[in-house]
């Protein structure tokens, strides 16, 4: 009997890091910031074992989306300069989109600092016995300059890009896929507003990874 | 998917319990299904028998009696092309308990723990030629182009560059909408219909939006539809969901 049950964020069959929120923005005249990501499933749904029960979390999946959105709510106006994060919310197939009208601008040094300070941490304590590991952080512009040309990124924002994040460029899948427990990723790409004529664009991805050996800690 | 784990952790209880004990995040909610939710999922059921195999392989502690009232619910439907007898009926079931009526339940309890014109539910039944000649119907995600543009979600259905393409604009300014002002009308495509509210009918009756191109109207969840999603309803701690 076949089955298929692969969640993947906002899609079952699809995974979200190929839904781009390009278009969506322009037609919203930029008035949206996209934030897209993903989550840990297994082939069968989350990961599901007895050591990840007493270990780790058999809801693994949505912990990560809450962590997602607790990072939303810290962080989104640090992208682009604005004062507090409006609600976030996701239920099931809703798209879960966090609204900003803003003058955004592209602010390299207080977004990486922050994202950085946030994810080198070797260990994250969160919510009591809970233990995660960040393997390693990544960060990555968008994968080429064709891909930016695709989504329509004018050069001045590659730029601008290209300043915050030309340090912390990893080989994203690579580093993804060397890892046998991961199974999802987070992406978070946000877009926004008008600035002078110029789209602001940044495109995060972390790798976000269980521990290799439960046991051994 | 998510998994029941017990008091004082991320999912304390069963999701139909907690949600009908008002035990959720009150906050507008946009949420709806495509017509045929289940067909890829669903078993290629010939008998009544693989329709209940089908379910206990799903969902183990489903007794007979059990599987006999979803039998009951879902009886042998028109044939789909490609398909046997009873797959018709296995993926409405299973679309029904997966997605419909959770979606149908998230919105009642929504409009009834927090306002009942806040939530808003859609049925997307946009008919792609490819999709019916394989017997999919409208499936599962098929919005997702719609929502984000053809070719800004990964693989596309070619009707949504020709006869369907009419219905992205549509739906993609409701959902700018909702995430702009909370609300799917404020920000609509010019010409589309107000997305009424879900309402407080009560009894897993609500309203929603049936998106199809070129007909894009409201309608009212069919009082079968609701009958079923009771069984789910009834049947959804047997099915730890």
């Amino acid at each position: 009997v076949n089955a298929q049950a692969n969640y993947n964020g906002t899609g079952v069959v699809q995974n979200s890091d190929i839904h781009n929120g390009t278009e969506m923005v322009r037609q919203s005249d930029y008035n949206l910031v996209f934030v897209n990501f993903n989550y840990r499933v297994g082939a069968l749904g989350f990961l599901a074992s007895e050591e990840l029960q007493e270990d780790g979390d058999l809801n693994a999946g949505l912990l990560d989306q809450r962590k997602l959105l607790y990072w939303v709510q810290d962080n989104i106006a640090k992208v682009n300069h604005l004062s507090s994060a409006r609600r976030s919310s996701s239920f099931a197939e809703t798209v879960t989109i966090v609204r900003r009208r803003s003058r955004p601008r592209c602010n390299p040094r207080l977004f990486r600092r922050r994202w950085l300070s946030r994810t080198s941490s070797d260990r994250l304590r969160w919510r009591g016995q809970r233990t995660f590991r960040w393997r390693r952080a990544t960060v990555s512009l968008l994968a080429n300059a064709t891909e930016r040309q695709r989504a329509g990124i004018p050069v001045q924002e590659i730029r601008c890009r290209h300043r915050l994040f030309q340090r912390h460029q990893y080989a994203f899948m690579s580093s993804l896929r060397g890892s046998g427990h991961y199974s999802g990723g987070w992406h978070y790409s946000t877009m926004a507003g008008r600035q002078r004529q110029a789209t602001a664009s940044l495109v995060l991805v972390a790798g976000y990874h269980w521990p290799r050996d439960a046991g051994s800690r | 998917l998510p998994v029941t784990t017990g008091p004082g952790t991320l999912v304390p209880a069963n999701l139909y319990d907690s949600f009908e004990a008002g035990k959720f995040i009150k906050v507008p909610v946009l949420i709806g299904d495509d017509t045929d939710e289940g067909t890829v999922f669903a078993y290629n059921a010939s008998t009544p028998e693989d329709v209940s195999q089908f379910f206990k392989n799903n969902y183990p502690l489903l007794d007979e009696a059990e599987l006999d009232q979803i039998n009951e619910a879902y009886p042998l439907m028109d044939p789909l092309p490609n398909h046997a007898a009873y797959f018709p009926s296995a993926a409405a079931a299973y679309g029904e308990a997966t997605f419909t009526c959770p979606g149908n339940t998230i919105a009642e309890t929504v409009a009834s723990f927090f306002e009942p014109g806040k939530v808003w539910n859609y049925r997307y039944n946009v008919i792609d030629p490819g999709n019916v000649a394989a017997g999919l119907g409208v499936t599962h995600t098929f919005e997702t182009a719609a929502i984000f543009g053809p070719g800004y979600a990964g693989s596309v259905a070619d009707s949504y560059y020709t006869t369907n393409a009419a219905i992205v604009p549509v739906v993609m300014n409701y959902y700018i909408s909702f995430m702009r002002a909370l609300d799917p009308n404020v920000y609509r495509y010019p010409g589309t219909p107000v997305w009424e509210a879900w309402g407080d009918f009560g009894a897993g009756r609500g309203f929603r939006i049936k998106f199809e191109t070129n007909d894009t109207i409201m309608e009212e969840v069919p009082q079968q539809q609701a009958d079923r999603c009771a069984l789910w309803k009834d049947l959804s701690n047997a099915m730890e969901v």
